[in-house]
């Protein structure tokens, strides 16, 4: 390769993500970093916003709407995602998330690597540890979805083919967990496991960055990531 | 409503037509107004409800059935005080059977209704107040049900002996509909609404206590239109419990605004702030209290700067808890905390583990240089 950079000669350059694959993760990105403040300020307003009069403004109104906004671009995002794993024209990758034994061996081995320093196997999309923590938050993402669907239900009015439609989606959550004011707890959860769900896939990216010198936060911006020439 | 507009009516005082015994005219009109209001119906129906009323051929016969309750809702529906809606109620039905105001009693009032049930079979209404017991009591002797016995009879036979021949089964209050406070965990007397009960469908009319405009506005319907009124998934009729609370409540431009009380008693609650933050539940309680009020358009909680608890929702006394909190606790065993808290601790753990790895990582530093130079050769 052509390219010079701090990984003179070593290393190739390979395509892993392409376009669609890099604009639903930055879009999930976005609407999440819209999505935790405001829904923390739903759950828990406080009270430095909202003195004077009521007419001069609508704080909770529209973080709210600001919030539904970002929820349908992140659930539209999921979606996507969701239907190009199995259905993508340029990489299927539904199966490499799969907890099969050969990927949780796999994981494991990664796991040891991050206190080992010895370089696991070269990966060209998704690595294991990576694929089953992936499922594992785009399973709360879905989780995320439907509870927040549900909750949203509740301000339609009733007879309305979409919120018959959203009803009939999502109605099964309260007696899975309880009741409505479950529901609304574990949405509320789902804000806190999102973050350090982010905190730890951030910090698994950097260090993967710095040990393996992979380029594992370049494919996510550019699409490509160095593999090692043998 | 009707009292302070008379004079739009163009009626004086002494043209006071009286059309129901004690009730004149003009409250018998308002009372109709009202009802085609809770009704969702325009004022075009009023003079048909007054009809509907007056005219009923023969005045349907109600059964009250009385099962484990507070009798709240008998003095919902029958103190009230404007437009005497206790009056008229006795005047447009034949309540055959109460026990709370029934004059009979002992074989008289068993008599009264057995004689109800005869003459009205397949016609007669029942109302039901309070859940029905179907736990066992414990010791020697104790029968299914027996918690609750009226006549010799456990609530579950009476109920099943008189809904058999009835035209409808209307449950009124929150015990009725769903089981209410008795049902509560552990629900020692495994209380359950009558619907449940006896797997019969019914109106159900929640709240604690219920509020007689909808008891009322659901016999109306039945006497207006010969059918009962459409219900939710809960049973419960949709023109009262389509909307939630919030939809409608007076407080509601303070809670678009991000105003909330934040303690009862401060400078907020003085200036009606949104009760949100002290545990308001109008926001998942489906009813029409801010629309029609309780005791005749008096006032009702959240007018009174107390938060919605959410008394119409089925097992509310189990979901809606903690009232005075948006969010209730965590019950997992051994931890007993708030979400905020499991969340806090979460993302504490994941922050620590990943200082404890980046600390290790760059003591270690010297060892993913060795790794690389190996691969490199
Ligand atoms: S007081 Fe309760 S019902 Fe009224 S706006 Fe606030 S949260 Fe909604």
């Amino acid at each position: 390769m052509a390219r010079a950079g701090i990984y003179p000669q070593k290393k190739n350059l390979v395509y892993v993500r392409n376009f669609t694959n890099r604009l639903l993760h930055w879009t999930m990105f976005f609407s999440v970093m819209v999505l935790l403040p405001t829904g923390y300020y739903i759950g828990n307003p406080t009270a430095l916003f909202g003195h004077g009069e009521a007419y001069n403004q609508f704080i909770m109104a529209d973080i709210r709407v600001y919030h539904f906004f970002a929820a349908m671009a992140l659930d539209i995002s999921i979606m996507l995602r969701f239907y190009l794993a199995f259905f993508s024209m340029y990489h299927r990758d539904w199966f490499e998330v799969l907890p099969i034994p050969s990927r949780i061996i796999g994981a494991i081995q990664i796991a040891r690597s991050y206190l080992t320093f010895k370089k696991p196997p070269f990966y060209r999309h998704v690595d294991p540890l990576d694929g089953l923590t992936f499922l594992c938050l785009h399973l709360f993402m879905v989780l995320q979805l439907v509870t927040g669907f549900h909750l949203y239900a509740h301000a339609l009015p009733g007879n309305y083919w979409w919120s018959r439609l959203i009803h009939l989606g999502t109605d099964w959550v309260v007696p899975v967990f309880g009741s409505d004011q479950a529901v609304r707890n574990v949405h509320h959860l789902m804000l806190w496991i999102t973050i350090a769900g982010i905190i730890m896939h951030v910090y698994i990216q950097v260090i993967k960055t710095i040990i393996w010198r992979d380029g594992h936060i370049s494919a996510i911006v550019g699409g490509y990531k160095y593999r090692d020439v043998k | 409503m009707c009292r302070t507009r008379s004079g739009l009516t163009g009626l004086e005082p002494d043209e006071k037509i009286k059309t129901l015994k004690g009730v004149d005219r003009r409250e018998f009109m308002g009372f109709c107004a009202t009802i085609a209001a809770t009704l969702g119906l325009s004022p075009a129906f009023v003079p048909r409800i007054a009809e509907a009323v007056e005219g009923a051929a023969k005045k349907p016969s109600v059964i009250w059935l009385h099962f484990q309750e507070c009798t709240g809702d008998s003095e919902a529906f029958l103190c009230s005080s404007y437009p005497s809606v206790e009056e008229l109620v006795l005047n447009i039905l034949s309540v055959d059977y109460q026990e709370t105001i029934m004059a009979a009693s002992g074989t008289q009032a068993e008599d009264a209704l057995k004689k109800a049930m005869a003459d009205n079979k397949g016609k007669y209404l029942v109302i039901v107040e309070g859940a029905i017991p179907m736990g066992t009591p414990p010791g020697p002797g104790g029968k299914p049900g027996a918690f609750c016995t009226i006549g010799g009879k456990t609530a579950y036979d009476l109920a099943k002996e008189v809904t058999a021949g009835a035209a409808a089964v209307i449950c009124v209050g929150t015990c009725a509909s769903f089981g209410g406070v008795q049902a509560q965990r552990p629900n020692p007397t495994g209380a359950v609404g009558v619907g449940d009960a006896l797997g019969i469908p019914t109106i159900n009319i929640p709240g604690c206590p219920h509020n007689a405009i909808n008891s009322v506005a659901t016999i109306v319907n039945y006497l207006l239109l010969g059918s009962l009124p459409k219900t939710d998934r809960h049973g419960r009729p949709l023109f009262a419990f389509a909307k939630r609370i919030h939809d409608h409540c007076p407080r509601r431009a303070h809670f678009d605004a991000g105003q909330y009380v934040e303690r009862f008693g401060d400078d907020g609650a003085k200036k009606n702030w949104c009760l949100y933050k002290m545990g308001c539940k109008g926001p998942q309680t489906y009813h029409n209290c801010s629309l029609v009020e309780y005791n005749d358009g008096t006032s009702w909680p959240i007018k009174g700067g107390h938060g919605c608890v959410g008394c119409s929702e089925p097992d509310f006394w189990d979901t809606m808890q903690p009232f005075y909190e948006r969010l209730p606790n965590i019950h997992v065993p051994g931890v007993e905390a708030t979400a905020d808290k499991v969340g806090f601790t979460l993302v504490g753990a994941a922050a620590a583990g990943a200082a404890v790895h980046a600390a290790y990582t760059f003591a270690n530093r010297h060892k993913i240089g060795e790794t690389d130079k190996k691969e490199g050769e």
